[in-house]
């Protein structure tokens, strides 16, 4: 049995998690219909490199991704972008990285100003300090739903009462970090797989009444996979490197 | 970007172990340097993974790359062609052809075949050959590279990633003979174009991600 209520500022509970679709809606994926929004790549204040240790480690059942989150910065991404988030058929909700309270506070009031804005997702290490976290949360408070985006398995839960008392709209529980050795040294990157999916499930049921929607946003790679999560509890899903495997065309020798 | 549905025939298909032959044969063939992204739906597999070009027939094809444990009979999507290949100014009167990587070598086999079948001469260099080339292409050491590539006109490089910004210290190649170098990188190729970053290269005009502007890049636009 699957959730017929809809979270703020998208057309359905299903999406894109960020950064796996680029910077604009494509014409078709795999989600089609079901998708309720688009989700952008992490936008910084400033530029961010790619990281010089960037890589893409296989293990079984996932693989670990490390880049650094490079984009070019907010200002040069909405002068990019903006006109066509505008004429984009579904809302777009930017994933912004701020460091501190002015950061966001600039990106947020910007972004309320845009069209066809439906809602603004923070990213949010799993390891930054209280304080910051309740210094972004108020400096993003506005007229947009504010969602967190949180590598689950780190300790977010400390930070539920501040995100119940800034009615946030919703908690992404995003791919998780990990370490991997790589060329004689380890590396630190986000961890993507459908081995990540009954984790995934074990957070979403322990936390399913802490006030606060949660969306699974990593570890999804069918629908059935989708289903069980919203029966254990989310609200929404997110789907990440699935979105990035084929599918067969829908003629017989090519689409 | 079209998606074609195909059937691996044979896996292995040479001595490399990184060679499949599928069928049917695409109607957009990739030109030398551009991949495929590659998907076994059904299987353990969890990223695409990209296939190059490496000999065409009029029924079947034969790619390379790093692949998963396929198997024979399965069913295999590809995506593509993506990238940009070797430009036709390569496809020279003299082109000299070395991997950085051995394992690379494969990957710069269909470029040969391209050259070779317009009578022009090419010569590979390579300490440890890992493939079969026909006796016209000529065989060199990496001591002769120097040599080779100022009777050549043309220069196609492969180089890992992660070996790119050594590349001009592994391989001493002086300005006048720069313009003719152009360098193929090997990188994961995984995401379609969505931006994900990792296999972004800085160039001398910023950084550029190699899945969409390369995976074939000007030596100049590298480096000095």
């Amino acid at each position: 049995m699957t959730s017929e209520w809809l979270l703020p500022g998208t057309n359905s509970n299903w999406m894109n998690a960020a950064g796996f679709l680029g910077y604009l809606p494509p014409a078709s994926c795999l989600l089609a219909e079901k998708t309720g929004c688009f989700v952008t790549p992490a936008i910084s204040w400033h530029a961010r490199k790619p990281a010089l240790d960037r890589c893409l480690l296989d293990y079984p059942g996932g693989f670990l991704l490390h880049t650094g989150s490079p984009n070019d910065g907010f200002n040069k991404v909405i002068k990019n972008y903006a006109a066509k988030w505008r004429r984009a058929k579904l809302p777009v909700w930017p994933h912004i990285l701020p460091r501190n309270g002015y950061e966001c506070r600039q990106m947020v009031q910007t972004l309320e100003n845009l069209e066809n804005i439906g809602a603004v997702e923070i990213g949010l290490p799993g390891t930054i300090e209280t304080s910051l976290v309740e210094e972004l949360l108020q400096a993003s408070m506005g007229e947009l739903p504010i969602y967190v985006s949180v590598p689950f398995l780190s300790p977010w839960q400390k930070w539920l009462d501040l995100l119940r008392m800034y009615t946030v709209a919703g908690i992404v529980l995003s791919a998780p970090r990990g370490c991997l050795p790589n060329n004689g040294s380890v590396v630190n990157g986000r961890l993507f797989g459908p081995a990540l999916f009954p984790q995934l499930v074990h957070e979403i049921r322990e936390f399913k009444d802490s006030g606060v929607p949660l969306i699974a946003g990593s570890g999804i790679f069918s629908f059935e996979q989708a289903e069980t999560a919203l029966q254990a509890g989310a609200s929404g899903i997110q789907v990440d490197a699935w979105l990035w495997q084929l599918t067969p065309p829908t003629s017989p020798s090519k689409s | 970007m079209k998606t074609y549905s195909t059937t691996i025939r044979e896996i292995n298909a040479g001595e490399s172990k990184s060679r499949l032959r599928i069928t049917p044969a695409l109607p957009a063939p990739a030109q030398p340097g551009q991949y495929y992204r590659a998907f076994a739906p059904g299987t353990a597999q969890v990223l695409p993974v990209p296939l190059y070009p490496f000999l065409g027939e009029s029924d079947s094809m034969v790619l390379c790359g790093n692949f998963p444990a396929w198997q024979t009979s399965a069913k295999l999507l590809l995506e593509g062609p993506y990238g940009n290949g070797f430009s036709s100014s390569l496809k020279a009167r003299r082109l000299l052809i070395h991997a950085i990587d051995e394992s690379l070598e494969e990957r710069l086999y269909s470029l040969a075949m391209d050259v070779l079948q317009a009578s022009a001469d090419v010569a590979w260099v390579s300490e440890a050959l890992t493939l079969d080339l026909p006796p016209q292409i000529e065989v060199l050491k990496e001591t002769e590279f120097g040599d080779a590539i100022q009777w050549s006109d043309g220069c196609a490089l492969a180089v890992p990633l992660a070996r790119l910004p050594n590349l001009p210290g592994e391989l001493v190649i002086k300005p006048a003979e720069r313009h003719k170098v152009e360098v193929m990188i090997d990188a994961p190729f995984v995401c379609g174009n969505a931006q994900c970053g990792v296999c972004a290269v800085e160039t001398r005009s910023g950084w550029k991600l190699a899945c969409k502007e390369g995976p074939v890049f000007p030596y100049g636009e590298l480096f000095q």
